[in-house]
């Protein structure tokens, strides 16, 4: 019996969907361009089949969000773009995004134990001072109206990040403000069925 | 496209900069976020979202989220926007809620505009139920989100700026 996943894990979730998918067969020609590029390239999922439904801002959104997380050279690095995600999907109590980026950050920094105490203690996490740093600008900028300030910024200098690090840091929350928004509203996070 | 584009604009960037110096080599972000911009907003199918209901809609969502300048952007688009009816207009201020005789629909999608944009974690399949069983077909709730997303995304790129330029 599947069930909703209500707490955060590194077991990527099955994503259930709210609404439902375009069908490939019947795609329209707009939509197939749409799916073309794919969130992180992979492969066609629900999750793209249900935004295929919105084809003028997939073809744009998806190659956005790999230039964001993967695609840009130079500034942060992939590992604490990741930690940036993780940490407004954890504001955001998306459980499935969550998920599939805390993995990806300890897969690129081998830092597993910075995720066992973001799941932890959640937005009071205390974490060695750049993770901090990092963690609780993304945590502030989630919220509804941001609360980040200049003193998130004076900590991210502290710690070493650039100008076009911590651009590169904004850019990835922001975008999981708006991934988040898809991911836990078009769908649900499902145990997979033990079989 | 970028030293035009929105999101540097309302940030209020300047031109010789170290922020812009260091944007430069974020160009096809910034690109790429332009045209999202242009396809959440004026896009060329807007199925049943009006570019009135969508431009009052980010108003609101820039509002929500205190951003004078996007705020003043957004109502400045929706001044010069033709044959947007009063009801529809009215949206632009978070405090304003549609009245019954607006109707389902548009009830219906102001409250999920405003659960996506303050406390999307309170989504459930449910929610959504609500909103097929007041008319939103499927269609209009993927545009609908990908609306509210975008402007909270635009929202944090722009905070974001102006605090490295603080």
């Amino acid at each position: 019996m599947e069930q909703i996943v209500e707490e955060f894990t590194t077991q990527v979730p099955r994503w259930r969907p709210n609404v439902e998918p375009i069908r490939l067969e019947d795609a329209t020609p707009v939509q197939r361009k749409a799916l073309e590029v794919t969130p992180s390239n992979g492969p066609i999922s629900d999750y793209v089949l249900v935004l295929a439904h919105d084809p003028e801002i997939l073809i744009h959104r998806n190659p956005l969000f790999n230039e964001i997380m993967t695609g840009s050279e130079g500034g942060l690095s992939r590992g604490e773009r990741e930690l940036g995600a993780v940490g407004v999907s954890e504001a955001n109590r998306c459980i499935y995004c969550t998920a599939v980026h805390a993995k990806r950050y300890i897969s690129l920094t081998d830092q597993a134990e910075v995720i066992e105490s973001i799941f932890q203690d959640e937005a009071t996490a205390v974490l060695p001072p750049r993770e901090q740093a990092l963690f609780d600008y993304a945590v502030a900028l989630a919220a509804t109206p941001p609360r980040a300030n200049t003193i998130h910024i004076t900590s991210l200098r502290e710690v070493g990040l650039s100008d076009l690090e911590i651009i590169d840091l904004t850019l990835s929350a922001s975008i999981f403000c708006w991934a988040n928004r898809l991911m836990e509203t078009l769908g649900q996070p499902m145990t997979a069925s033990e079989e | 496209m970028s030293s035009r584009s929105l999101i540097p604009r309302i940030a209020a960037v300047e031109a010789t900069s170290p922020l812009a110096t260091a944007l430069d080599e974020r160009t096809s972000i910034l690109d790429l976020s332009e045209l999202s911009h242009h396809a959440v907003i004026h896009p060329d199918d807007p199925g049943g979202l009006s570019l009135g209901l969508r431009v009052a809609l980010a108003t609101r969502v820039a509002a929500t989220n205190e951003d004078g300048p996007l705020t003043e952007h957004y109502r400045a688009v929706l001044d010069i926007a033709a044959d947007v009816p009063p009801e529809v207009r009215e949206l632009m201020d978070p405090g304003h809620q549609p009245a019954s005789e607006a109707g389902a629909w548009l009830i219906a999608v102001v409250a999920h505009a405003d659960r996506l944009t303050s406390v999307p974690e309170t989504s459930t399949a449910t929610t959504i139920e609500a909103l097929q069983a007041a008319g939103v077909d499927d269609a209009d709730i993927v545009r609908l989100t990908q609306l509210i997303g975008f402007v909270t995304y635009q929202v944090r790129v722009i905070a974001g700026l102006r605090l490295i330029s603080e």
